[in-house]
This record gives structure tokens, C-alpha cells and sequence, in this order.
């Protein structure tokens, strides 16, 4: 039992170096080592972090909540929830770094801030519903009730992601519009950067993913102390 | 801001949120693991026999 | 328990609960009043020379039934937190599934109805003249309605588990209905425009497709809500 924090902090702390090398890799990659593009030049750049990120919110982020949500409802595990709001807080701040990320090579390469492209409207909505799930939480108190509460919006949420994103993409076809943000070609250099920075952003979402649970078993440590600190104070003499 | 401006501002920008947010991390954690300590100390006290109030 | 007990069941919770608004009501007076304001002052922030209907406009009729059924289904759990009757409707040998149905059926009424003023007055104020399109506008309306209501009962369950205002239950709602919206403003366009329901495509079946999964979660999912 002793062995095991001391452990678990050494892991965590090379899983924290690994992700800071891939990151710092892909990085260079994408600035330094990816070829410049033909008509955006080296705003395009930018894609290298704006994809993997949008692909780690959608995907695994919000996935694991949906998972975790269903595994709580049907198993009453606590576990599970502190895993699915440890993968919703770290999906806005992926939602976020997508949404700021792709106006800000939107406006040099497009001219526009904002399309109402579906996958950029899909993440705006995300990020609504991320957030949302997250102010559930925080006006829900705590334990099993917020745990049910939180996975019901996880699950509703989860499908509606999906359904948002082909209405949209359905309605844009009905009024198409003369800007798309459909790009460009890739070549086998920006495929192998693009990969890398895929695998340095999984590896950053698991490793926050890991630091954040902690946090949430912590939070949950502080409270089972607390009632029994003062169970005792009440009950002692 | 030219083509170039706004790719140093979205890489920054990445930079920054991670950074803030591995350190809100960070102080959470530290905060959380003084309030443990602080509660466990509080209950090995009221382990003990013989207390002073 | 028989298909038509739990019907009759769920009636039975309807019917108390509209026969409670219509008493007060000040919900559905708030919901009307609510959605002809916001037609209306959505109207200054357009061109109003303009004859024809366009998507922003009917955009304004969607705002207005989105903040009308906020206040609607705000309200459905409400006064049985309020007054503790929620443990009384649970302690009836009732299966949750009824509770939500009657819940649902009220809201549906509600929003339904409201709905449908706020489309006669804006028909009124943009001139529109209807003749074929009415039929296909009442159906939107009622499949709007359906979907809304799926989604915002289940939720104000929910808020009402945590005390949610309106605000906060838009928070959680609005963002879902996004599909909704966009199914049902592009149709209302369309009737609006003087065409039929064929001008739609399948957009109306996109309505009753999305209608049907929120409503299948909602009721699969409602149980858990609910449990204390």
C-alpha cells in the first residue's frame, strides 16, 4: 500500500513527459518540418492542432461520457462518473481550443470569422452542451443523485451530437453557401504530421483525463472525511 | 494582422490554454491533498484516548 | 398493469395538471404573451418594406415557441416540488413511465396551443396568406411540439431536482433542439412561401424521426431522473 501512491505518482509523471515530447514534436512538425500549402501558405498550419483537438473533443471526450454515463446508470458505480466529468471538463477545454483556433484560420484564409459550416456549428453546439452537462453538475450536489442526473444529460446529449451535425449539414446543402471550408489536398508529409499530432493530443487528453479523476477521488475523499468527522463531533463527547 | 500574426496567435493561444489549465489542475490537487491531511490529522486526534477537550 | 389502465393513468395526471393551469392560468397567459412579444420585437430588427417570408423571419416564429415552451415545461414539475407532491405522484402504485406521458401530454397541449397563436399572429403580421399551407403549418406545430416536449419534460424533471429556473433549463434544452429548430424553421419557410408540404422534402420526416428517438431516450431514461 505504500509502494502504490508513490508509484502511481512516478507513472503519471512520465505519462506527463511522453505527452509534453509528443507535443513538442508535433509541433515542430507542424511549423517547422510540414510543407507550406499551396494558396492558404502558413496559416494552414494551424490545422495540425485545430484537427486533432476538434477530433479528441467529439470523439473520445464526449464518447466517454456517453460510455461512462450508461456504465453508471446501469452498474451505480461511482467510479464511472468521476471519469465521465473528468472527460467533460477536459472536452470543453479541447471545444474551446477547436473553436478558437478555427476562426483564427478561418479569417486569413477565407476572410471570415465564421461559416456556418457543419462541423464548426456542430462544435459550437458541443461546446453548449459540454458546458451544460459541467452547470448541471455544479447546481446538482453531489454523489449518486448528481451522478444520475449528470449521466442523463450525458446520454441525451451524446445522441443529439450526431443528428445536429447531419441536420446541419443536410439544411447547408438546401442553401448552400459560396464559402466552404472544405480545404485542401494532403500530401504524405502533412499526413504524418497531422498523425502525429493526433497521437500527441490522445496522449494529452488521457494524461488530463488521469490528473482530473485524481482530483475528482480526492474531492470525493475530502467529503467522506468530513461527514465523519462530524458524525464523531456529534455523536462523541 | 497578417497570415503569419495569426498563426502565432493560435499556436500561443493553444499553449496558454493547456498551460492554465495543467496548473488549475496542479492547485486543485494540492489544495485537495492539504484539506485531507488537515481532516486526517482532525481524526487521529479524535482517535485518542485521553484527549484534552 | 393493461396498456389502456396506464393510458388512462396518464390521462388522469394530464388532466389534473391542465385542469390546475387553466384555474391559475398564468402559465399559458405568460407563454402566449411571451411569444407574441418576441414575434413582435423581432420585427424592428427587420427590413419592413419586405413582403416575403424568409428564413430569418421564420426563424423569429421558432425563437418565440423556444421561449414560450421554456416557461411551460419550467413550470411542470415546479409546483409539485413545490408543494412536496412529487413523493405523493410517487408513492401511487403508478409506473414512472405514466408519470412522464401525463407529464408530456400536458406539456404537449400547452405548447401546442400557444403555438399556434403565436403562428396566427404572425401570419396576421407579415401578411401571409395561408389556404393550403395552413394544414402543413398546424403539423409542424404539433410535431415541433411533440419534440419539445419530449425533450423539456424530461429535463424539467431533471431542474427540478436542482432547483433549475428557466434559464438554466433553456441551458440544458436549447442546444438539443438545435436539429428541431432547424427542421422546423426550414419547413415553416417553406409553407410560409405558399408552397406545400411536397416543397419540404423530407424535412417533415426528419421531424417525426427526430420526435421518435427523443421520445424513446426520454422515456428509457426518465426513471433514473426521477428515482429519489
Amino acid at each position: 500500500m505504500d509502494k502504490g501512491p508513490a508509484r502511481r505518482d512516478l507513472m503519471v509523471t512520465v505519462l506527463g513527459a511522453v505527452t509534453f515530447f509528443f507535443m513538442l514534436v508535433a509541433l515542430l512538425g507542424a511549423l517547422v518540418w510540414a510543407p507550406k500549402e499551396a494558396t492558404m501558405g502558413d496559416v494552414q498550419r494551424i490545422f495540425y492542432f485545430h484537427m486533432p483537438s476538434a477530433w479528441i473533443a467529439l470523439g473520445p471526450g464526449f464518447t466517454v461520457v456517453f460510455a461512462l454515463s450508461i456504465a453508471y446508470l446501469a452498474t451505480g458505480r461511482l467510479k464511472y462518473d468521476r471519469v465521465a466529468a473528468a472527460s467533460a471538463e477536459i472536452g470543453v477545454v479541447f471545444t474551446t481550443i477547436t473553436l478558437v483556433t478555427g476562426p483564427l484560420w478561418a479569417k486569413p484564409a477565407w476572410g471570415v470569422y465564421w461559416t456556418w459550416e457543419p462541423r464548426l456549428t456542430t462544435t459550437l453546439v458541443l461546446w453548449f452542451i459540454y458546458v451544460g452537462y459541467l452547470l448541471l453538475r455544479s447546481v446538482a450536489g453531489d454523489g449518486h443523485r448528481r451522478a444520475r442526473l449528470a449521466a442523463v444529460y450525458g446520454i441525451v446529449g451524446w445522441v443529439d451530437v450526431p443528428i445536429v451535425f447531419f441536420s446541419i449539414w443536410w439544411w447547408r446543402t438546401i442553401h448552400p453557401r459560396v464559402l466552404t471550408s472544405s480545404g485542401f489536398a494532403l500530401d504524405s508529409r502533412m499526413t504524418a504530421v497531422l498523425m502525429v499530432s493526433l497521437a500527441a493530443f490522445t496522449l494529452l487528453y488521457v494524461f488530463l483525463l488521469v490528473l482530473r479523476v485524481r482530483i475528482e477521488s480526492m474531492s470525493a475523499t475530502v467529503q467522506t472525511l468530513r461527514f465523519r468527522a462530524r458524525d464523531r463531533r456529534g455523536g462523541g463527547v | 494582422m497578417n497570415a503569419t500574426g495569426y498563426l502565432a496567435a493560435a499556436y500561443s493561444i493553444i499553449w496558454v490554454i493547456i498551460a492554465a489549465y495543467v496548473v488549475y489542475l496542479g492547485r486543485r490537487q494540492a489544495g485537495l491533498r492539504r484539506q485531507i491531511e488537515v481532516l486526517q490529522i482532525e481524526m487521529s486526534e479524535r482517535d485518542e484516548p485521553g484527549e484534552q477537550g | 398493469m393493461g396498456p389502456v389502465n396506464a393510458l388512462g393513468q396518464a390521462w388522469a395526471i394530464t388532466k389534473k395538471d391542465l385542469v390546475a393551469e387553466l384555474r391559475g392560468a398564468s402559465t399559458i397567459v405568460s407563454m402566449v404573451l411571451l411569444g407574441l412579444l418576441v414575434v413582435l420585437v423581432f420585427n424592428f430588427g427587420t427590413d419592413p418594406g419586405a413582403k416575403d417570408v424568409t428564413l430569418a423571419r421564420s426563424g423569429v416564429l421558432w425563437a418565440a415557441f423556444l421561449f414560450a415552451g421554456v416557461i411551460a415545461v419550467g413550470r411542470s414539475f415546479a409546483t409539485e416540488k413545490e408543494a412536496g407532491c412529487l413523493d405523493g405522484l410517487l408513492l401511487c402504485p403508478v409506473d414512472r413511465a405514466v408519470i412522464y406521458l401525463g407529464k408530456l401530454v400536458g406539456n404537449l397541449i400547452l405548447l401546442f396551443v400557444t403555438g399556434l397563436v403565436i403562428l396566427g399572429f404572425f401570419t396576421v403580421l407579415y401578411n401571409v396568406g395561408l389556404g393550403a399551407g395552413s394544414a402543413g403549418l398546424v403539423l409542424v406545430m404539433a410535431l415541433a411540439s411533440i419534440g419539445f416536449s419530449a425533450i423539456g419534460t424530461l429535463f424539467a424533471a431533471v431542474g427540478a431536482g436542482v432547483r433549475a429556473r428557466d434559464a438554466l433549463l433553456a441551458v440544458f434544452i436549447f442546444p438539443l433542439l438545435v436539429p428541431l429548430i432547424i427542421a422546423a424553421a426550414h419547413v415553416s419557410t417553406v409553407l410560409l412561401a405558399g408552397q406545400g408540404l411536397g416543397g419540404a422534402g423530407l424535412w417533415p420526416w426528419f421531424l417525426v424521426v427526430y420526435d421518435v428517438i427523443f421520445l424513446a431516450i426520454s422515456f428509457m431514461t426518465f426513471d433514473f431522473v426521477v428515482e429519489e
